[in-house]
């Protein structure tokens, strides 16, 4: 069975890219199930999905070395809608002070996508709309720091 | 394929794909032949994410994934949006629309497409950045949308 707990918005599925070679996948899956856990028995979140993270293919991981680049770049057209976004892509306002615009202009020109990163990565993973709840992300995003990419789709 | 419904509860039963989704809290369970099977894919959407405007927005938010902030307002007309949503839900299959907008009257049909969501037993939900909402806006939104808004903001 595949469970969607609740309403979906505009960018409520997740994509994940982790760079930190001590970590493997089990290790990755096991520590996203005891912040899980910990939240929900803190009555931070739901219990909804937990059980999924290791048997579903909605909620997917991958090693990235044992696995092949070009089904990593099959998986980004399929899931990942903006596959050739910039990360730490910065919005360029028109009110903007103009030696903003040009900080913002060069940051955007050399910072890498994130298919670019990924390919570089340890662990890539994806999840589904509201499949993991945004108190899981936030707390994995304060334990890995910035080894974790967590970037929302649309 | 059989379609039941009635103010609470949607479900659809086939011999390979089924669902039972849940109106108030929007919790879907779907399943294939039976409960332990994942169904391969959905005869037809089970949810859509649909940009009704774009363009200029007034909060702007750096981490918009759409980049909304300036440029013209571009907006979906009620005839199109109603074009796609039949087209869509010609099988019944689908469940919420998750609305991609800007400003909250930005599209003057936006109530109206919500209205005509609801009216055919599809849950609608919005992302706003919410500095706009009035009470007007407050009302028809708990009114017409699923369990929560999603703010997105700064």
């Amino acid at each position: 069975m595949k469970i969607r707990s609740g309403f979906v918005s505009n960018s409520s599925s997740s994509s994940f890219i982790l760079r930190d070679e001590s970590v493997s996948v089990p290790i990755f899956r096991d520590s996203i199930k005891k912040i899980w856990n910990d939240l929900y028995l803190k009555g931070e979140c739901d219990k909804e999905n937990l059980d999924q993270v290791s048997i579903f293919y909605s909620i997917s991981f991958y090693s990235v070395k044992s696995f092949q680049k070009s089904l990593i770049k099959g998986l980004y057209s399929n899931e990942c809608w903006s596959a050739s976004e910039k990360i730490n892509h910065e919005y360029v306002s028109k009110y903007d002070p103009f030696f903003v615009k040009i900080k913002k202009f060069i940051t955007n020109t050399f910072s890498k996508t994130y298919l670019q990163e990924a390919l570089k990565a340890d662990i890539f993973g994806t999840s589904q709309e509201n499949e993991i709840p945004y108190e899981v992300l936030k707390a994995l995003k304060e334990k890995y720091g910035s080894k974790l990419i967590i970037h929302h789709l649309g | 394929m059989k379609v039941y419904e009635n103010a609470d509860m949607k479900s659809v039963r086939s011999e390979k794909y089924n669902y039972d989704f849940n109106k108030e809290t929007g919790r879907l369970e779907a399943w294939g032949k039976t409960k332990n099977d994942i169904p391969d894919y959905a005869p037809s959407p089970e949810i859509l994410d649909l940009e009704i405007s774009s363009g200029k927005c007034s909060q702007a938010c750096t981490f918009c994934y759409k980049e909304n902030g300036s440029g013209p307002s571009l907006n979906m007309t009620f005839g199109m949006f109603k074009n796609i949503f039949d087209k869509i839900t010609s099988k019944k299959v689908l469940t919420q629309i998750a609305f991609g907008i800007t400003d909250i009257y930005s599209n003057p049909d936006f109530f109206k497409m919500m209205e005509y969501c609801r009216h055919n037993g599809v849950i609608p939900n919005y992302t706003t950045s919410g500095f706009d909402l009035d009470e007007e806006a407050v009302k028809k939104t708990s009114e017409l949308c699923g369990g929560s808004i999603c703010f997105g903001t700064q």
